[in-house]
């Protein structure tokens, strides 16, 4: 491991990285402040500017003489550290601005929208809910999702052209790039990939307008929807109120669960064809699960006695929220019956499909699990039979098939692991701790917390009203802010884990990594 | 699938079953009046061994003609079907002696026995207590653990050679092949050394509960029964913990240590001596598991402002019930805080050694699954390293690792959806509802249900202290096919589902 050469790529990133803060900037510039609202977030972005290009200005003295290329390590360094880089430079504007005073909590805000988490700490523990926050933070909040969307250094990547180091870099970060190392076609598909989420995000903004949103509300909406985060202007997408809204953020974090690769692909050859999104078993797998996920949650809040559309309404837009690990809310589904708590649950735990902003460990991954069930139990019975694994019609080596388990299985450790831990606060109960950890490590957002069965009828029957939970409400219309300090940076940190699919990050915690 | 030899092998198995029923019999003759007048056990195993032969002879007349080749698919039927025929002729006695009067309860009763899970309907949902029943009717249900213990398996292989046919490919089916590599040549040998080493260890154990700890002589055998098939039924309602006696916690604490090896090697160690014990890589996993275990329960138990020795006491006897799957319980371990309840249920589900009467994914799998992971990871930070994943000195096959990680995927799958067909029940909150699909797979017997702040479960009480009586029959039912389904490790009940099986 060279850090010269991981110096000088973190320099330019920082810069990068600062530069974004322009667009806010200009927001506070021209906005009112709200009602309450003592600080100006001016004065918070100008200084985290200024800390940014020092940052910058640092890292670049201590690279600027070394002009080795990056290789693998060095690349899986960038990875890890742009995120903990831009995790401190990002929560800088929420501190200084005064709108979340403790460091902890800015942190946890700003890398929450980076790994598109969407898990909050406004509105709970005296933190001020969205309403009540300067809308150029709002917008800062929901520009780090959007960022972070496809992978916080892709954009910088495409910055840099197309060398051998931006190559490296892409493929070691970004989530969004097909990850067989060194592949020549990675920048071309960069480009495309981000062509194709632009567009998208466009659209989103255009639909959203034309439901009635405010330009204000739809860019921001649009900005968390695509990149599947889930942070909103309003306490909650229920605040609206407004069916057509729901319906087209349906829509979009359905889209964003896809893989961005093969939409920009499949809409050059017209969805016609092999290439096309629609000939795609992973993609054909991700909307059966999505379909059946919410037929059997809106049958269950029937059975509750739920009317047919207001189960249908809550079902399809918070069932594919959490799939899609979107994280926006419209009903308390804390309230919900044990079979639909169960199915949301796997539903984090499963995520969206490879190469989208979703997380989770993919459809893709249980795709295979599920193949190498039914080719075990297969050869069970006829040993003798002759059979590969095959998948889009191509033969899955066994060292693929066992990496993919590795990382399935590894990835179901994670969440035990991390869930054993957040269970020493004994207020959020087993349910709660694992759905937090399931939650945090797919990036959803939303954690699932014991609730008061007096309260559940009435958050069953209506939309956005929450439930009471016994111990804190880190449901999806509630925030985390009532966690310890030490839950809540142990909670950041998963959310990168799973953001880089685990390997990454893991990686550099091998002793292996540093030795040179 | 010729069904004509497998017909064959259930009638010899329903004829043994029905024979081991004459012991309960016999006991039933001699002991007094039952404690409730309207049990009465002779009635019950009479009736009981009468429908076992019965049921024989249908099933001999049945395979008096046809193939008689035996292949691997017939001896996946066999596994699967005499499983269904053990837990519907088990059933027989309680039902008909009136100890247990619903069907579904007393099939739940003898697959929880048979499949050593321990899960019992007594005392719950109108059953009668523990103590409530005839000795006799105790002693059946503590047989049908150790019957099942070793694997209905184990007795095949002695029984088998008699009727002429070798079993080789029924081991396949009831266990897989992990560690098993010392079966395959002279199976009828190691078969009756495993069965001795088994015989001698329950004597053993009874033996030291009864001359050393004081317990009384039936309750010494039938808990020597339950303990090393890891099974879990207790003669009293209370479990161990009734007897408030240390000598008895720890004897049974070290036996049930032991019930969670190998007993290929403990048999091995037995003719080459002790050295092979310690050269064997699972078994030191296991100590080692055991030991960080209930020193992390032990830890959790002080924090939460116990005494050190009471802690240690409680965490020694119950983590090791819970990691080897045998049940018992001298306290309510439900009610721990967090932490240590989760710490319960992972080793519910990872479960002991291969080749043990425990259940769970089994200690060696885990292992595999932990170097594999790792190997991924260095994998991905230098892509061309040449190494290769290995349990000893040996390398593991790719085909080894796809089956291990196989079975693996389906505990997880497994544990899922039991979970979620288990809550359909809407009493039954989440933890609950996972905790139960984790015991009833693992067969360890006791759930972990949700607790109250003053220590009372949510819905029905499922717990080491509870019963399984308030659930629903259906319920009752889909945890007898998950005890099963653990017990022989998912596949082959999984492959007698499958429609590929019955296609000709």
């Amino acid at each position: 491991m060279h850090f010269a050469p991981v110096a000088r790529i973190l320099a330019g990133f920082a810069a990068f990285f600062s530069l974004a803060q322009v667009i806010p900037l200009l927001l506070a510039i021209f906005e009112p402040l709200p009602e309450g609202t003592e600080h100006s977030p001016l004065g918070g972005f100008l200084a985290s500017m200024a800390i940014g290009f020092c940052t910058a200005g640092l890292l670049w003295l201590a690279g600027r003489n070394d002009h080795r290329p990056v290789y693998r390590r060095e690349s899986i360094a960038i990875a890890g550290f742009s995120w903990v880089l831009a995790g401190v430079l990002g929560a800088l504007p929420f501190q200084w601005s005064g709108a979340l005073p403790n460091w902890i909590d800015a942190v946890f805000e700003c890398v929450s929208g980076l790994t598109t988490c969407g898990g909050t700490v406004l509105g709970t523990a005296g933190n001020p809910t969205p309403e009540e926050t300067p809308g150029s933070l709002l917008l800062w909040r929901a520009l780090l999702q959007w960022l972070g969307g496809l992978g916080i250094v892709l954009f910088f990547g495409l910055l840099l052209g197309s060398s051998g180091s931006s190559r490296r870099l892409l493929t070691a970060e970004s989530v969004a790039i097909a990850t067989d190392n060194d592949q020549p076609r990675a920048t071309e598909q960069a480009r495309m990939v981000a062509m194709c989420y632009l567009v998208l995000t466009a659209a989103c903004t255009l639909s959203l307008m034309a439901t009635g949103l405010s330009l204000f509300d739809a860019v921001c909406h649009a900005f968390t929807t695509l990149a599947t985060g889930g942070y909103s202007t309003k306490s909650s997408i229920a605040v609206f109120d407004n069916v057509p809204a729901e319906v087209v953020l349906t829509v979009f974090m359905y889209v964003g669960g896809c893989s961005f690769a093969l939409m920009a692909v499949s809409a050059r050859v017209r969805f016609r064809g092999e290439d096309s999104l629609l000939r795609n078993t992973e993609f054909r797998f991700y909307t059966a699960f999505t379909l059946l996920a919410v037929a059997i949650v809106a049958i269950d809040l029937m059975v509750k006695g739920t009317g047919l559309l207001h189960a249908l309404r809550v079902s399809s837009f918070n069932v594919v929220s959490v799939i899609s690990c979107c994280g926006f809310a419209t009903a308390d589904f804390q309230a919900w019956p044990p079979l639909s708590i169960t199915i949301l649950l796997a539903s984090l735990l499963v995520g969206g499909c490879s190469g989208s902003a979703a997380g989770g460990f993919k459809q893709i991954r249980l795709l295979v699990c599920l193949k190498l069930i039914g080719y075990t139990l297969r050869q069970y019975v006829r040993p003798r039979s002759v059979e590969r694994l095959k998948l889009d019609g191509e033969v899955l080596p066994a060292a693929a098939v066992s990496s993919v388990l590795a990382v399935v299985l590894l990835w179901i450790f994670c969440v035990i692991g991390f869930a054993a831990i957040y269970a020493i606060d004994d207020r959020i109960g087993f349910l709660g701790a694992l759905s937090m950890s399931a939650s945090m490590q797919a990036n959803a957002g939303p954690a699932i917390a014991p609730i008061d069965p007096a309260s559940a009828q009435a958050a069953l029957d209506a939309v956005g009203v929450a439930a009471t939970t016994l111990g804190p409400n880190i449901g999806p219309l509630c925030g985390y802010g009532e966690l310890s300090g030490a839950a809540k940076l142990l909670m950041a940190a998963q959310m990168v884990l799973g953001r880089l699919e685990l390997l990454t990050l893991l990686a550099l915690l091998m002793p292996g990594f540093w030795r040179r | 699938m010729h069904f004509a030899p497998v017909a064959k092998i259930l009638a010899g198995f329903a004829i043994f079953f029905s024979l081991a029923q004459l012991v309960p019999l016999t006991y039933a003759l001699l002991e007094g009046a039952p404690p409730r007048p309207e049990v009465i056990p002779i009635a019950g195993f009479v009736a009981s061994i009468a429908v076992g032969i019965c049921t024989a002879l249908l099933l001999w007349l049945g395979s008096r003609t046809g193939e008689t080749q035996f292949y691997r698919r017939e001896g996946i039927a066999v596994v699967g079907l005499s499983w269904l025929l053990a837990s519907v002729l088990g059933a027989v006695p309680y039902v008909w002696s009136g100890a247990i009067p619903g069907a579904i309860d007393a099939v739940f009763e003898t697959v929880s026995g048979l499949t050593t899970t321990g899960a019992s309907v007594l005392g719950t949902g109108g059953n009668l207590k523990v103590e409530e029943l005839p000795q006799s009717i105790l002693l059946w249900r503590s047989l049908t653990h150790w019957l099942g213990g070793l694997g209905i398996v184990l007795v095949f292989v002695i029984l088998l050679p008699a009727m002429g046919i070798t079993g080789k490919s029924l081991i396949a089916s009831e266990q897989t092949s992990v560690g098993m590599d010392g079966f395959q040549p002279r199976m009828i040998e190691q078969g009756r050394l495993l069965f001795r080493v088994y015989a001698t260890l329950t004597v053993l154990c009874a033996a030291l509960l009864w001359l050393a700890c004081g317990m009384p002589l039936f309750d010494a055998v039938n808990h020597a029964f339950a303990t090393l098939a890891t099974g879990g039924f207790s003669t009293r309602n209370g479990s161990i913990g009734d007897y408030k006696s240390l000598p008895i916690e720890i004897v049974i604490t070290v036996f049930m240590f032991v019930a969670g090896c190998n007993f290929g090697l403990l048999a091995n160690a037995t003719q080459r001596g002790p050295k092979v014990l310690l050269r064997d890589g699972e078994l030191r996993v296991y100590f080692f598991a055991t030991a960080i275990l209930v020193a992390t329960a032990t830890i959790a138990l002080v924090i939460d402002g116990r005494p050190l020795l009471g802690a240690l006491r409680s965490a020694g006897f119950n983590v090791v019930s819970v990691f080897t799957s045998t049940g018992f319980a001298t306290e309510d371990f439900q009610r721990w805080s967090l932490p240590p309840v989760m710490l319960m249920l992972g080793s519910m589900v990872i479960g002991s050694c291969t080749g043990s009467t425990a259940g769970g994914m089994k200690l060696v799998r885990f292992l595999v699954v932990c170097k594999l992971i790792g190997f991924t990871i260095r994998h991905y930070l230098r892509p061309k390293i040449v190494e290769r994943v290995k349990l000893g000195t040996q390398p593991l096959s790719a085909a080894a690792i796809s089956d291990i990680l196989a079975i693996v995927l389906l505990w997880i799958g497994g544990l899922f959806l039991g979970a979620f067909v288990i809550a359909l029940d809407t009493r039954l909150p989440f933890l609950t509802s996972i905790s139960t699909a984790a015991s009833m797979l693992g067969c360890c017997g006791p759930a972990l249900c949700d607790v109250d702040s003053i220590g009372r479960a949510l819905g029905p009480d499922l717990g080491p202290m509870g019963g399984y009586g308030e659930l629903h029959g259906a319920t009752k039912l889909f945890c007898g096919f998950l005890m099963v389904l653990g017990r022989l490790e998912f596949l082959a009940p999984i492959a007698l589902l499958s429609r590929a099986f019955w296609r000709r």
